[in-house]
């Protein structure tokens, strides 16, 4: 070969080897000395943590009816630094979202475009595959029975956290642990395979109630019936299974609809029945006999003469409606006669009263650590005046939630024992010990004495066809900054049956009921009538036979 | 073996040597098997790529399949021929040029008018004829010239070279005109040019380039270069690079295995049938992969060049030599471009990227190769 192709075969040689060598450096480089750099940055681009979304628990009622659920739902989120300005008219039709928003937002890695939309709904924007935009599938909290217990239940914000009621309470215990993988995902953000769990996820745990959703809703609807009918302003029922203190319904009004975000405001939220403290009036008119019977001074032969009177401290006499001359305590308790209670509680004294009442729970926690409950307010008195003795004798002075009221009713019903309110229906946990607040033999007479209140006293609109009722009224005047009005009152009525074997207790307490009838006897007596009606057929009750 | 059937091979090498089968056949076999090799691990990347449906595969199948053909008919076909028709072919690339810049036959493309539109035959783009004709042209002409060529043959030679060059740039299609330009100008360089002219036009290179920068090229291919620079703008111009060096990067020392290719797949990294390949190759068989690719190269490129030094005279030597080193300048600036020390410049890796035309008129330049290596005894 000629020498001149020799010498060009050489160069070309040398700088073919260069070139290897630069190729060879290079792929050494990113291969080899950097490599950790380099995979690093490729985890980055096609791992990514994805998160597990657990259900929240649900909340379902003793025959696992749903009051709370967790329905899944899919969010529309969009990484706007990727979104195609091309592609703004379409997103902000399927969206809702006005372009100027969407521009504004320009430079957001992400923002929710559409939140809580069924699956079906987030495909149809999902399939227009436009660039930047993405899902997430979260849960939304839908409350199936809505304003019916709406107050018990609570609700739970955006984030799935508890706000109010039994979401709050119980939030640890409903709320899941989301959990996280590794999933490697396509440039556009498609998941292609799972790599690795980081977090296992535990789904939150469902929570059944005592609450029997069909006298819930029987409950409510009768306390909202008459609530709206008397122009009330707001009204509570709660109904007890006697035999374990299970509590089968918490009504309450005003009420809202837990499943729109703009009724969770205001006065409605409140679940009376365990955060609302009255001045009961004369319901306690049981529990001061009561503790008449229990203290051995009286009896069921005991007469008293309820001449009107003076009381020390009072500025007025003392009297009932009329006089009603020597009657038993029975004829008392019938006649709702507060000479014969004051008469009763001065001759106990204020000791026995007291001891009695808080026997009852008045003035305690229900145990059920609801939040914001409160715990009325019993007085204990360094010297007790005759007429804040005789006040408490028939319920002024004195603050009860309608929850303590049902408890100490249920108390009469069951023997003279009191049990632990139960709202969780598997619960194991006893918050307190059966605890005997009276003999059973006492028990029976007061049952007897609520029985007559009912069958001829100021109860009758309390009763109920085919099935005997014990009960007792109560309405009290409401305080203003001036003292006790005239014209404003809470009427209440406690009461349960059957007399014989008792079932269920209910407590109706109605606020403020305006016109000519505003009494416990006149408003709230029908309401538990109505109620006691249907609820006892509903709880298989034998009726009595018709006579 | 004086024979006076073999009187008229006169070569040394020829008389050394008994012809073989496979020169009979006009077959290479060092240079085919490389080729099979190359297009095996070609489709093996391909494959992995193409994870929708494999449509690209089995139409890379079918392009390989006429690529072969054509390479084994060229082989059969003598170097003179190619000699005396190359000059034709080499007119007519130039008139489709032509139209297809000035007249409405060319198709755009992706802001480039590159093909041409023929009926029945469909689109095709015509810089593949200058691409396989244009150094065959140049070596004809120029081994007529004793060696060291003249200066004024030289020019000529230039001449047909930048013709088509400057047409190609006009599409705009740089990558590929510079390419065609240095089949052209190794041609130049294996003829003898003096070293003083080869001083000379490095430093006229070096200007030319300065002046290339600011009159030639396009704004985007001004971003492209300077993305090899600075690789902070990670979504825009340096976006390619920086996603192949990723991919390539994080095969590490022997890959993820194949199909396990995660970059590469997950279409993170653009035009992975085509330009950036070897990321598939290079993520999913590690720097052990891409060494053994590279290898196979190298062995192509040493069989290309021996081949061109046992050639039978001038015109083949230089033929063979263009052929082999522009073959060389690809996968080097494909590498280069796709590892991220060369600008981008869209050049497919020999034998491995999927194409059409592309595959075609390479396998056929492999083909005049093996002419090359098979005519040398029986003149």
């Amino acid at each position: 070969m000629n020498k001149i192709y020799v010498w060009r075969f050489y160069f070309v040689l040398v700088v073919l080897a260069l070139l290897l060598s630069v190729m060879f450096a290079r792929a050494l480089d990113l291969q080899v000395i950097n490599k950790e750099f380099y995979i690093e940055q490729g985890l980055q681009r096609f791992q990514r943590v994805e998160e597990l979304k657990v259900a929240r628990g649900n909340i379902v009622d003793r025959n696992g009816d749903p009051l709370a659920v967790s329905t899944p739902v899919v969010s529309i989120y969009a990484d706007m630094r990727k979104v195609k300005e091309k592609d703004y008219i379409i997103l902000s039709k399927m969206t809702k979202n006005t372009i100027s928003y969407l521009k504004e937002k320009k430079l957001k890695h992400e923002i929710r475009l559409v939140k809580h939309l069924s699956p079906e709904q987030a495909e149809i924007i999902l399939s227009l595959n436009l660039s930047g935009v993405y899902s997430k599938n979260e849960f939304k909290r839908f409350y199936p029975a809505g304003e019916v217990i709406a107050q018990l239940i609570g609700f739970t914000n955006i984030e799935d956290h508890g706000q109010s009621g039994l979401e709050l309470e119980y939030e640890n215990y409903l709320t899941g642990i989301d959990g996280a993988k590794r999933v490697l995902k396509t440039r556009k953000g498609a998941a292609i395979r799972d790599v690795q769990m980081i977090k296992e996820s535990k789904e939150g745990q469902d929570i059944q109630l005592t609450i029997d959703l069909q006298l819930q809703y029987l409950a409510y609807k009768e306390l909202k019936k008459a609530v709206t009918k008397l122009h009330a302003t707001s009204g509570s029922v709660v109904i007890l299974n006697i035999e374990n203190n299970e509590i089968l319904a918490m009504a309450n009004m005003p009420s809202f609809n837990p499943n729109d975000g703009a009724q969770r405001k205001g006065y409605a939220l409140r679940n009376r029945s365990l955060i609302n403290q009255y001045e009961p009036g004369s319901v306690m008119k049981a529990f001061t006999l009561a503790a008449a019977l229990e203290s051995g001074k009286f009896d069921d032969q005991s007469i008293i003469d309820v001449k009107p009177m003076r009381v020390k401290g009072r500025s007025t006499i003392l009297e009932d409606l009329r006089y009603y001359g020597k009657i038993s305590l029975s004829t008392i308790l019938e006649k709702s006669s507060n000479v014969g209670v004051t008469k009763i509680a001065l001759e106990l004294g204020d000791q026995i009263m007291w001891n009695q009442f808080y026997k009852f729970g008045f003035g305690q926690s229900s145990g059920l650590s609801f939040p914001g409950e409160v715990t009325g307010y019993l007085p204990n008195h360094e010297k007790w005046q005759e007429v804040q003795l005789s006040s408490l004798s028939f319920g002024y002075g004195i603050t009860v939630t309608p929850m303590q009221l049902a408890q100490a009713t249920a108390v009469i019903a069951n023997d003279g024992i009191k049990l632990p309110l139960k709202l969780l229906k598997n619960s194991q946990i006893m918050t307190a010990a059966p605890q005997s607040v009276m003999s059973k033999y006492n028990a029976d007479t007061l049952k007897n004495m609520m029985f007559q209140v009912v069958a001829r006293g100021t109860g009758k609109k309390a009763a109920v066809e085919n099935y005997t009722v014990a009960g007792k009224t109560g309405t009290a005047r409401k305080v203003s900054k001036k003292g006790y009005i005239d014209d404003q009152h809470v009427a209440s009525f406690i009461g349960f049956a059957p007399v014989e074997e008792p079932k269920i207790v209910i407590v109706v307490v109605i606020d403020s009921p305006q016109g000519k009838s505003y009494g416990g006897g006149a408003v709230a007596a029908p309401v538990f009538s109505n109620i006691m009606q249907q609820a006892l057929p509903l709880l298989n009750v034998i009726p009595k036979e018709k006579i | 073996m004086n024979n006076s059937d073999f009187s008229r091979q006169t070569s040394p090498q020829g008389l050394r040597k008994p012809v073989s089968i496979y020169q009979k056949a006009h077959i290479d076999l060092p240079l085919l098997l490389i080729v099979f090799v190359l297009i095996g691990l070609g489709l093996i990347a391909l494959y992995s790529a193409d994870y929708n449906g494999l449509h690209k595969f089995n139409r890379q199948l079918a392009n390989l399949s006429v690529g072969v053909v054509v390479m084994l008919f060229f082989s059969r076909v003598h170097p003179r021929h190619f000699q005396y028709w190359s000059p034709i072919v080499y007119l007519i690339g130039l008139v489709m040029l032509v139209l297809v810049l000035y007249t409405p036959l060319g198709v755009e493309a992706n802001k480039a008018t590159r093909w041409l539109k023929v009926p029945i035959i469909g689109r095709f783009q015509p810089s593949e004829i200058i691409k396989l004709s244009l150094p065959i042209v140049v070596a004809g002409y120029l081994s007529r010239f004793a060696v060291p060529v003249s200066i004024k043959y030289v020019a000529v030679a230039l001449l047909i070279i930048v013709i088509p060059t400057y047409l190609i740039n006009r599409q705009p299609d740089l990558g590929t005109s510079l390419l065609i330009a240095a089949s052209g100008l190794v041609v130049i360089f294996f003829a003898g040019l003096r070293w003083r002219w080869i001083f000379l036009s490095i430093i006229i290179g070096i200007f030319g380039s300065i002046a290339m920068w600011h009159y030639g090229l396009e704004v985007y291919q001004q971003k492209r270069v300077l993305a090899v620079l600075d690789s902070s703008d990670t979504l825009g111009a340096s976006y390619h690079a920086n996603q192949a060096a990723i991919a390539i990067g994080s095969g590490g020392w022997s890959g993820k295995g194949f199909l396990q290719g995660t970059q590469s797949r997950l279409n993170f990294v653009p035009e992975n049938h085509t330009d950036y390949i070897i990321t598939v190759i290079a993520e999913e068989f590690g720097f052990v992969g891409f060494l053994v690719l590279l290898i196979i190269y190298l062995l192509l490129i040493i069989r290309g060049f021996y081949i061109a030094t046992q050639a039978y005279n001038n015109f083949q030597r230089y033929l063979a030599a263009s052929l082999t080193f522009t073959f060389f300048i690809y996968v080097f600036v494909n590498i280069a471009m796709v590892s991220g020390i060369l600008p981008v410049v869209g050049v497919p890796l020999p034998l491995v990227s999927y194409g059409g035309t592309s595959v075609v008129t390479l396998l056929a330049s492999l083909g005049v190769l093996m002419s090359i290596s098979t005519h040398r005894h029986n003149e």
